[in-house]
Protein backbone atom coordinates (compact mmCIF):
# COMPACT_ATOMS: atom_id res chain seq x y z
CA UNK A 1 0.00 0.00 0.00
CA UNK A 2 2.93 1.92 0.83
CA UNK A 3 4.30 1.28 -2.59
CA UNK A 4 1.01 2.24 -4.05
CA UNK A 5 1.31 5.72 -2.40
CA UNK A 6 4.62 6.43 -3.60
CA UNK A 7 3.81 5.52 -7.04
CA UNK A 8 0.98 7.72 -7.25
CA UNK A 9 2.60 10.95 -5.77
CA UNK A 10 5.30 10.18 -8.51
CA UNK A 11 3.01 9.98 -11.05
CA UNK A 12 0.96 13.17 -9.16
CA UNK A 13 4.09 15.11 -8.89
CA UNK A 14 5.55 14.18 -12.24
CA UNK A 15 2.38 13.95 -14.96
CA UNK A 16 1.35 16.63 -16.53
CA UNK A 17 -2.09 16.15 -18.03
CA UNK A 18 -3.00 18.12 -21.21
CA UNK A 19 -6.61 18.79 -22.14
CA UNK A 20 -8.78 19.64 -25.36
CA UNK A 21 -10.02 22.82 -25.21
CA UNK A 22 -10.95 22.88 -28.73
CA UNK A 23 -14.42 21.93 -29.19
CA UNK A 24 -15.85 23.20 -25.94
CA UNK A 25 -15.47 27.02 -24.82
CA UNK A 26 -14.83 27.51 -20.79
CA UNK A 27 -17.23 29.24 -18.61
CA UNK A 28 -15.07 32.11 -17.45
CA UNK A 29 -14.25 32.29 -14.61
CA UNK A 30 -16.45 29.51 -13.65
CA UNK A 31 -15.22 26.62 -15.26
CA UNK A 32 -11.52 27.42 -15.08
CA UNK A 33 -11.06 25.77 -11.08
CA UNK A 34 -12.93 22.43 -12.89
CA UNK A 35 -10.71 21.75 -16.33
CA UNK A 36 -10.44 18.30 -15.88
CA UNK A 37 -13.91 17.65 -15.12
CA UNK A 38 -14.99 19.63 -17.54
CA UNK A 39 -12.73 19.31 -20.63
CA UNK A 40 -11.37 15.44 -22.26
CA UNK A 41 -7.90 14.72 -22.11
CA UNK A 42 -5.75 15.75 -25.22
CA UNK A 43 -3.93 12.48 -26.68
CA UNK A 44 -0.45 13.10 -28.27
CA UNK A 45 1.99 16.24 -28.30
CA UNK A 46 1.02 19.57 -28.49
CA UNK A 47 2.18 21.09 -32.15
CA UNK A 48 4.38 24.02 -32.21
CA UNK A 49 2.54 27.39 -32.30
CA UNK A 50 -0.93 25.92 -31.00
CA UNK A 51 -2.75 28.57 -28.59
CA UNK A 52 -2.87 26.92 -25.30
CA UNK A 53 -3.52 27.50 -21.32
CA UNK A 54 -1.36 26.73 -18.91
CA UNK A 55 -2.23 26.63 -15.41
CA UNK A 56 0.55 26.91 -12.99
CA UNK A 57 2.01 27.92 -9.24
CA UNK A 58 4.52 30.41 -8.71
CA UNK A 59 7.41 29.67 -6.32
CA UNK A 60 11.04 30.67 -5.95
CA UNK A 61 14.23 29.04 -4.56
CA UNK A 62 18.06 30.05 -4.39
CA UNK A 63 20.36 28.30 -5.89
CA UNK A 64 22.59 26.48 -3.11
CA UNK A 65 25.57 25.76 -5.60
CA UNK A 66 26.66 26.62 -8.53
CA UNK A 67 27.60 30.01 -10.90
CA UNK A 68 24.14 31.85 -9.35
CA UNK A 69 24.68 30.85 -5.89
CA UNK A 70 22.08 32.60 -3.51
CA UNK A 71 20.49 34.06 -6.47
CA UNK A 72 16.69 34.01 -6.41
CA UNK A 73 14.81 32.30 -9.67
CA UNK A 74 11.52 32.40 -9.53
CA UNK A 75 9.53 28.34 -10.70
CA UNK A 76 6.77 27.86 -12.76
CA UNK A 77 5.69 25.00 -11.67
CA UNK A 78 2.98 23.63 -14.42
CA UNK A 79 -0.30 21.66 -13.15
CA UNK A 80 -1.50 20.83 -16.49
CA UNK A 81 -2.39 22.30 -20.12
CA UNK A 82 -5.45 23.14 -21.95
CA UNK A 83 -4.84 23.21 -26.07
CA UNK A 84 -7.79 25.52 -27.33
CA UNK A 85 -6.09 26.08 -30.98
CA UNK A 86 -4.27 24.28 -33.00
CA UNK A 87 -2.38 25.33 -36.48
CA UNK A 88 -3.70 24.60 -39.44
CA UNK A 89 -0.83 22.32 -41.07
CA UNK A 90 0.08 24.00 -44.35
CA UNK A 91 1.10 21.14 -46.17
CA UNK A 92 -2.77 19.94 -46.14
CA UNK A 93 -4.14 23.50 -47.90
CA UNK A 94 -1.60 23.56 -50.38
CA UNK A 95 -2.64 20.08 -51.30
CA UNK A 96 -5.76 21.17 -51.10
CA UNK A 97 -5.33 24.10 -52.93
CA UNK A 98 -3.71 22.17 -55.52
CA UNK A 99 -6.52 20.02 -56.48
CA UNK A 100 -8.61 22.51 -56.59
CA UNK A 101 -6.48 24.30 -59.48
CA UNK A 102 -6.26 20.94 -60.99
CA UNK A 103 -9.61 20.66 -61.36
CA UNK A 104 -10.44 24.41 -62.74
CA UNK A 105 -7.78 23.81 -65.19
CA UNK A 106 -9.60 20.36 -66.39
CA UNK B 1 -11.89 30.68 -32.08
CA UNK B 2 -14.58 33.70 -30.93
CA UNK B 3 -12.78 36.71 -30.15
CA UNK B 4 -14.97 37.09 -27.62
CA UNK B 5 -13.95 33.76 -25.57
CA UNK B 6 -10.40 34.90 -26.60
CA UNK B 7 -10.93 38.48 -24.94
CA UNK B 8 -12.21 36.59 -22.01
CA UNK B 9 -9.46 34.06 -21.44
CA UNK B 10 -6.93 36.88 -21.92
CA UNK B 11 -8.59 39.91 -19.55
CA UNK B 12 -9.43 36.80 -16.94
CA UNK B 13 -8.33 38.48 -13.67
CA UNK B 14 -8.68 36.33 -10.82
CA UNK B 15 -11.52 34.44 -9.01
CA UNK B 16 -11.65 34.00 -4.91
CA UNK B 17 -14.17 30.91 -5.09
CA UNK B 18 -11.43 29.11 -7.59
CA UNK B 19 -8.29 30.02 -6.07
CA UNK B 20 -7.08 30.95 -9.45
CA UNK B 21 -5.81 33.65 -11.19
CA UNK B 22 -4.13 35.57 -14.00
CA UNK B 23 -1.15 37.24 -13.06
CA UNK B 24 -0.74 39.31 -16.28
CA UNK B 25 -4.42 41.10 -14.98
CA UNK B 26 -4.51 40.75 -11.77
CA UNK B 27 -3.50 43.59 -8.75
CA UNK B 28 -0.64 42.37 -7.24
CA UNK B 29 -1.35 43.92 -3.85
CA UNK B 30 -4.09 41.06 -3.55
CA UNK B 31 -1.26 38.12 -3.52
CA UNK B 32 0.82 37.34 -0.76
CA UNK B 33 4.37 35.06 -0.19
CA UNK B 34 3.84 32.27 1.51
CA UNK B 35 7.21 31.51 4.25
CA UNK B 36 5.74 29.28 6.70
CA UNK B 37 5.65 25.78 5.72
CA UNK B 38 9.09 24.40 3.99
CA UNK B 39 7.02 22.71 1.12
CA UNK B 40 4.68 25.57 -0.08
CA UNK B 41 7.91 28.18 0.73
CA UNK B 42 7.90 31.21 -1.12
CA UNK B 43 4.58 30.34 -3.45
CA UNK B 44 2.44 33.01 -4.74
CA UNK B 45 -0.99 32.74 -2.66
CA UNK B 46 -4.19 35.44 -2.80
CA UNK B 47 -4.90 37.27 0.45
CA UNK B 48 -7.29 35.63 2.78
CA UNK B 49 -6.73 31.82 1.08
CA UNK B 50 -3.27 31.22 2.39
CA UNK B 51 -3.67 27.36 2.53
CA UNK B 52 -2.94 26.83 -1.13
CA UNK B 53 -0.76 28.38 -3.67
CA UNK B 54 -3.02 30.03 -6.04
CA UNK B 55 -3.42 28.34 -9.67
CA UNK B 56 -2.13 30.60 -12.20
CA UNK B 57 -3.69 30.90 -15.30
CA UNK B 58 -1.43 32.15 -18.79
CA UNK B 59 -2.50 32.00 -22.61
CA UNK B 60 0.91 31.28 -24.56
CA UNK B 61 1.82 30.44 -28.39
CA UNK B 62 3.25 27.09 -27.28
CA UNK B 63 7.12 26.86 -28.69
CA UNK B 64 8.05 23.75 -28.08
CA UNK B 65 6.07 20.95 -26.09
CA UNK B 66 7.64 17.73 -23.38
CA UNK B 67 4.83 17.02 -21.54
CA UNK B 68 4.69 13.50 -22.88
CA UNK B 69 8.35 11.96 -22.29
CA UNK B 70 10.27 14.79 -21.12
CA UNK B 71 13.51 15.88 -21.23
CA UNK B 72 16.46 15.01 -19.27
CA UNK B 73 20.00 16.63 -18.55
CA UNK B 74 23.22 15.75 -16.87
CA UNK B 75 24.36 12.04 -17.13
CA UNK B 76 25.17 8.75 -15.76
CA UNK B 77 24.89 8.16 -12.64
CA UNK B 78 23.27 11.55 -11.87
CA UNK B 79 21.03 12.19 -14.76
CA UNK B 80 17.86 14.30 -13.98
CA UNK B 81 14.51 14.90 -16.17
CA UNK B 82 12.15 16.98 -16.29
CA UNK B 83 8.66 17.40 -18.39
CA UNK B 84 7.82 21.11 -19.92
CA UNK B 85 5.67 23.10 -22.10
CA UNK B 86 7.36 26.00 -23.49
CA UNK B 87 5.64 29.30 -24.14
CA UNK B 88 5.61 32.52 -25.12
CA UNK B 89 3.27 35.15 -24.24
CA UNK B 90 1.85 37.83 -25.77
CA UNK B 91 4.28 41.02 -25.74
CA UNK B 92 1.73 43.47 -23.68
CA UNK B 93 0.60 40.32 -21.25
CA UNK B 94 4.50 39.51 -20.74
CA UNK B 95 5.10 43.14 -19.48
CA UNK B 96 2.13 42.80 -16.99
CA UNK B 97 3.42 39.46 -16.02
CA UNK B 98 7.16 40.38 -14.88
CA UNK B 99 5.47 43.69 -13.41
CA UNK B 100 3.32 41.97 -11.38
CA UNK B 101 5.81 39.00 -10.08
CA UNK B 102 8.28 41.45 -8.95
CA UNK B 103 5.62 43.83 -7.02
CA UNK B 104 4.67 40.41 -5.49
CA UNK B 105 7.99 39.34 -4.44
CA UNK B 106 8.68 43.09 -3.27
CA UNK B 107 11.84 43.46 -6.01
CA UNK B 108 13.43 46.37 -5.54
CA UNK B 109 13.84 48.59 -9.11
CA UNK B 110 17.22 47.57 -10.98
CA UNK B 111 18.44 50.20 -13.18
CA UNK B 112 19.40 48.49 -16.57
CA UNK B 113 23.12 49.63 -16.56
CA UNK B 114 26.54 48.86 -15.25
CA UNK B 115 24.96 49.99 -11.82
CA UNK B 116 22.70 47.22 -11.16
CA UNK B 117 23.72 43.96 -8.90
CA UNK B 118 23.38 40.36 -9.87
CA UNK B 119 21.61 39.59 -6.48
CA UNK B 120 18.61 41.82 -7.06
CA UNK B 121 17.72 39.93 -10.41
CA UNK B 122 14.73 37.65 -10.65
CA UNK B 123 15.82 34.67 -12.82
CA UNK B 124 13.43 33.14 -14.90
CA UNK B 125 13.52 29.76 -16.59
CA UNK B 126 13.51 30.10 -20.75
CA UNK B 127 14.52 28.38 -23.59
CA UNK B 128 14.91 31.40 -26.53
CA UNK B 129 11.77 34.12 -25.48
CA UNK B 130 9.76 31.46 -24.26
CA UNK B 131 8.96 30.44 -20.60
CA UNK B 132 9.49 27.41 -19.76
CA UNK B 133 6.54 25.83 -17.30
CA UNK B 134 8.01 22.51 -15.72
CA UNK B 135 7.55 19.81 -13.55
CA UNK B 136 9.77 19.32 -10.44
CA UNK B 137 13.39 17.94 -11.35
CA UNK B 138 13.66 14.35 -10.65
CA UNK B 139 16.06 11.80 -11.29
CA UNK B 140 16.19 9.02 -13.81
CA UNK B 141 16.37 6.79 -11.38
CA UNK B 142 13.10 7.64 -10.03
CA UNK B 143 11.70 6.98 -13.37
CA UNK B 144 9.05 5.52 -14.07
CA UNK B 145 5.71 5.07 -16.53
CA UNK B 146 2.05 3.54 -15.94
CA UNK B 147 3.29 1.01 -18.96
CA UNK B 148 5.55 -0.07 -16.21
CA UNK B 149 3.21 -0.16 -13.42
CA UNK B 150 0.64 -1.98 -15.45
CA UNK B 151 2.64 -4.49 -16.69
CA UNK B 152 4.36 -4.92 -13.55
CA UNK B 153 0.31 -5.63 -11.92
CA UNK B 154 0.00 -8.11 -14.84
CA UNK B 155 2.78 -9.68 -13.90
CA UNK B 156 2.09 -10.20 -10.40
CA UNK B 157 -1.28 -11.58 -11.10
CA UNK B 158 -0.04 -14.37 -13.71
CA UNK B 159 2.91 -14.93 -10.73
CA UNK B 160 -0.39 -15.27 -8.12
CA UNK B 161 -2.53 -17.57 -10.53
CA UNK B 162 0.67 -19.37 -11.34
CA UNK B 163 1.41 -20.32 -7.23
CA UNK B 164 -2.17 -20.76 -6.89
CA UNK B 165 -1.95 -23.25 -9.82
CA UNK B 166 1.21 -25.37 -8.15
CA UNK B 167 -0.03 -24.77 -4.34
CA UNK B 168 -3.40 -26.33 -5.43
CA UNK B 169 -7.04 -25.11 -6.62
CA UNK B 170 -7.91 -24.31 -2.23
CA UNK B 171 -7.14 -21.03 -1.50
CA UNK B 172 -7.14 -21.91 2.13
CA UNK B 173 -4.37 -24.68 1.62
CA UNK B 174 -1.91 -22.35 1.55
CA UNK B 175 -0.01 -21.11 4.37
CA UNK B 176 -0.64 -17.27 5.41
CA UNK B 177 2.87 -16.15 5.52
CA UNK B 178 3.37 -17.40 1.60
CA UNK B 179 0.17 -15.37 0.66
CA UNK B 180 1.90 -11.98 2.73
CA UNK B 181 5.13 -12.39 1.09
CA UNK B 182 3.70 -12.79 -2.25
CA UNK B 183 1.58 -9.83 -2.16
CA UNK B 184 4.07 -7.21 -1.07
CA UNK B 185 6.67 -8.65 -3.26
CA UNK B 186 7.97 -5.89 -5.80
CA UNK B 187 5.67 -6.17 -8.84
CA UNK B 188 8.18 -4.99 -11.30
CA UNK B 189 10.93 -2.16 -11.52
CA UNK B 190 9.00 0.55 -11.26
CA UNK B 191 7.83 -0.12 -7.40
CA UNK B 192 11.46 -0.59 -6.44
CA UNK B 193 12.37 2.93 -8.69
CA UNK B 194 9.05 4.55 -7.03
CA UNK B 195 10.42 4.46 -3.64
CA UNK B 196 14.14 5.83 -4.18
CA UNK B 197 12.41 8.91 -5.31
CA UNK B 198 10.51 9.11 -2.32
CA UNK B 199 13.58 11.11 -0.60
CA UNK B 200 16.93 10.98 -1.38
CA UNK B 201 16.35 11.32 -5.36
CA UNK B 202 14.72 14.69 -5.75
CA UNK B 203 17.17 17.03 -5.28
CA UNK B 204 15.32 20.41 -6.18
CA UNK B 205 18.30 22.67 -6.00
CA UNK B 206 19.51 21.16 -8.92
CA UNK B 207 17.19 23.09 -11.46
CA UNK B 208 17.58 26.22 -14.22
CA UNK B 209 20.33 27.66 -12.31
CA UNK B 210 22.84 24.57 -13.18
CA UNK B 211 21.10 23.53 -16.95
CA UNK B 212 21.87 27.15 -17.99
CA UNK B 213 19.01 27.86 -19.76
CA UNK B 214 17.92 30.70 -17.38
CA UNK B 215 16.66 33.96 -18.15
CA UNK B 216 17.24 37.18 -16.53
CA UNK B 217 13.74 39.35 -15.56
CA UNK B 218 14.64 42.58 -15.07
CA UNK B 219 12.22 44.66 -12.17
Amino acid sequence: MLQLTILLTYLYIFSVPVYDGRKHQLVIPRELSQIPDVLPRYVGGIPEHSLALVAYTVNTYSATSGPRKNQVTANLHIHFGVVLHEPINESTTEDASSDKDDNNEE
Amino acid sequence: MEHRYLKALVTFTYNKAGNVGNLSRMDPSLLGVKDANTYTKNALYLHGLSSSPLLCFSLVLVTRDNHEHGRSFGSEPKEWILKDIAGVLPAMELERFVAVLALAYDLPYVPNDSARREGDLLYLSMIDNAFCFTTSMVSKAGECSLADFFLGGFCLRLRIEFEKAKAGSSVKSTPKRMNTSKIFAPASLAFSKAAVLSTSARKPTLRASETGMDGKCYS
